[in-house]
């Protein structure tokens, strides 16, 4: 089998720029095989023990890293939301000072797909339709879904789309998530070996917590460069 | 006559007499450490985990040729441009003419080791290409002009008051000793970098092969920043980089967090996979993959191979006595610690690389801390007996330790010797202490240290006589 392992990387040799001896020098110092064959990926060592059902394991793990979770309804969603956009200690993660003046109304940033799966939130005020730049960079909350989130690890799983910017999800100093409870898997393994690899968004950003940094003298400290607040609206679809 | 000191004892010397910098890389890695172990401990079976770990990474560079093709075939598929390079040299070459053929000149940079190693922000800058540090340490470290000290803490050897300091300095802003403050002055700053940049450069924690999905893990959100505004994206990686599914992933990602920081999960566990697709609005319009030798091949072949499983989460740097009293920069090299000690020589192949591996008290910390497994202190032992030196003092110390073998392996020649020794050691003795020992005992006195005398009456002869039981 080395043989046609080897005439295959040589055949990549079209496909790459460079220095093709890489391929060549990979190709010799594999030439002979130790014999480590491919492990059995035994899900009873990988996964993490089960913590109780699924949609509470994720709350309590999601608010041990900092995020808040609040419950809804399909019939409770818009006010739930808007809820939490009145209350500035939310908004703001409890420290304004990095983000500039608190505004009456925030300036909302939604997330087209989400607005298509819930149009009773297109009734959001101070949402932005088609921010220019400098809009983007001042709006104040980021409103979005998720494709799927991680029960073990308390963490939201957002793929960028056609109707899911990047940019939504980072930019403001705000994320504010809906989160269906049937999206919620137990384990970061059901997560990953459940997509496909040929199939994949070109953006997928697993979101454990808000944004932090502990490289000053070890003090941590949220809100870097992502959301410094993030607030979870779990959605009871089932 | 005794040799100058070489640089790295030097250095050594002058890190362990700082008191304050032992101080603060001791109380940071302590509490990283202890962290880690707290999330280990919340696994269902650890050891079974760095088992599986070991496995994957272990078949992954068995069959490298096998998933480096699928790799870059992945990448072919998805339009990732993929570069391959040698040396440092071609590396930096790749990245340099990557920004040319796309008219960059402004570049915002993800944390990456591997572009430490290649030395690229020197080879940028020359090229008249601004790169701009958005990890809140590697800025301070190149605000600073200085070196990371730290895998995954670049700035461990800092206090807040030399960060307040760096601030005051670089960017004209009053002394503030709030770390709260300081990081809201680094947002300012870089989002206009971020807003601003054509050039977006990350390194790679993992690849996938199946799916050519390049992942990112970090915590500040400025990985994503990187690869939001800039219409060109290139990301670095040493081949060792690679894993061959998504599933395999999960083990990785698993234990990487948990022994990097103690968290289940970095904040930002990012999965690229290809540019900005045709219907999207944000992303990178071309991504562009550097994958990186620079000696690996030459180590895949060796006996020092498991060296590349390592994930670079730095729980060896942080479990390390050696590590913890001198610092990360008393090494001299990009990868201090356990780890570095060995990938160094290995990857520099430099005269100045050889002192590292005996730089160690084998005391095997390290192996346990490791999640990939990796026999750290049995590959320092084999490594100094490789790079030991042949001069006419090393040959004479080899002699000298082949008589001393003799003399031990037998009772009576080792009776002959403690005796003679005995009888020259006490004679040179003063108050019980000799000051300057004679013959191979020489060194032992000479590093500002006194040898015991021994005793009129041994051990061995209390015990013949009967006055022990």
């Amino acid at each position: 089998m080395s043989g046609n392992a080897s005439t295959s990387l040589a055949a990549c040799a079209q496909l790459i720029h460079g220095n093709r001896a890489v391929l060549d020098a990979v190709a010799a110092a594999t030439r002979k095989r130790r014999g480590h064959a491919r492990p059995v990926l035994d899900e009873g060592i990988i996964r993490t023990a089960i913590d109780g059902p699924v949609v509470e394991w994720f709350v309590r793990e999601a608010e041990a890293v900092g995020m808040s979770v609040v419950r809804a309804g399909t019939a409770t969603l818009l006010t739930t939301v808007e809820v939490i956009l009145e209350d500035p200690e939310r908004r703001w993660g409890g420290s304004p000072s990095r983000h500039g003046q608190l505004r009456e109304l925030p300036h909302l940033l939604l997330e087209p797909d989400l607005v298509a799966r819930y149009s009773q939130l297109s009734e959001l005020k101070g949402t932005l339709v088609n921010p220019t730049d400098d809009e983007l960079f001042a709006a104040d909350v980021g409103l979005v879904g998720v494709s799927a989130a991680i029960a073990e690890t308390g963490s939201l799983v957002r793929a960028s789309g056609a109707d899911r910017p990047r940019s939504i999800a980072l930019v403001p100093p705000t994320l504010l998530a809906v989160v269906e409870a049937s999206r919620i898997v137990a384990d970061l393994y059901d997560w990953l070996a459940g997509l496909d690899p040929l199939a994949m968004a070109a953006d997928a950003v697993v979101i454990t917590g808000p944004s932090r940094t502990a490289d000053i003298g070890m003090k941590l400290v949220t809100g870097v460069h992502g959301p410094g607040a993030v607030h979870i609206v779990l959605l009871d679809d089932g | 006559m005794s040799p100058p000191p070489a640089p790295f004892r030097a250095r050594v010397d002058q890190a362990v007499s700082d008191r304050h910098l032992h101080l603060t890389v001791l109380g940071a890695t302590t509490e990283q450490d202890r962290k880690r172990r707290e999330a280990w401990a919340g696994l269902r079976d650890v050891d079974a985990l760095r088992e599986l770990a070991r496995q994957i990474k272990d078949h992954t560079l068995d069959r490298l040729d096998e998933y480096l093709a699928q790799l870059i075939r992945s990448f072919d598929r998805l339009g990732v441009k993929v570069h391959l390079a040698s040396t440092a040299e071609e590396a930096t070459s790749a990245v340099v003419t990557i920004a040319d053929e796309h008219g960059c000149r402004r570049a915002v940079k993800g944390k990456s080791m591997t572009s430490e190693e290649v030395d690229l922000n020197t080879a940028l800058a020359e090229a008249g290409v601004d790169v701009v540090e958005t990890d809140l340490g590697e800025l301070i470290v190149q605000l600073d002009d200085d070196r990371p000290s730290h895998i995954t803490a670049p700035i461990v050897h800092k206090d807040v008051a030399a960060c307040a300091r760096t601030f005051e300095r670089a960017y004209g802003v009053p002394y503030n000793e709030d770390p709260e403050a300081l990081v809201g002055i680094a947002r300012a700053r870089l989002r206009e970098e971020f807003r601003g940049a054509d050039l977006g450069i990350t390194g790679v924690n993992f690849a996938v092969a199946e799916s050519g999905t390049i992942v990112l893990v970090m915590n500040e959100g400025n990985g994503r920043f990187c690869t939001l505004r800039p219409k060109v994206n290139v990301a670095l990686m040493g081949i060792e980089k690679i894993v061959p599914t998504l599933a395999d992933l999960s083990v990785l990602l698993k234990l990487l967090a948990r022994s990097a920081t103690g968290q289940k999960l970095s904040v930002d566990t990012q999965l690229i996979t290809g540019p900005r697709r045709p219907d999207e609005s944000d992303g990178p319009e071309s991504m562009h993959v550097v994958i990186i030798d620079h000696g690996r091949s030459g180590i895949l072949q060796g006996k020092y191979r498991d060296t590349l499983r390592c994930i670079r989460c730095g729980a060896c740097l942080n479990i390390c006595p050696v590590y913890r009293s001198i610092g990360g920069h008393a090494y001299g090299s990009v990868y201090p610690g356990p780890i570095g000690k060995l990938i160094t020589p290995l990857l520099t192949g430099s005269r100045a690389a050889r002192d590292l591996p005996g730089a160690s008290s084998l005391c095997g910390a390290c192996f346990e801390a490791c999640p990939v497994k990796i026999d750290i202190p049995s590959m320092l032992v084999r490594m100094r007996a490789d790079l030991a030196p042949s001069s006419f003092r090393a040959r004479c110390k080899r002699r000298w330790l082949g008589v001393a073998m003799v003399a031990l392996r037998s009772p009576r020649l080792y009776r002959l010797g403690q005796r003679a020794m005995k009888a020259v050691l006490r004679r040179r003795a003063t108050d019980g202490w000799v000051e300057k020992a004679p013959g191979p005992l020489r060194p032992w006195t000479a590093a500002e240290r006194d040898l015991m005398a021994p005793p009129r009456r041994s051990f061995c002869d209390l015990w013949r006589e009967g006055r022990i039981k």
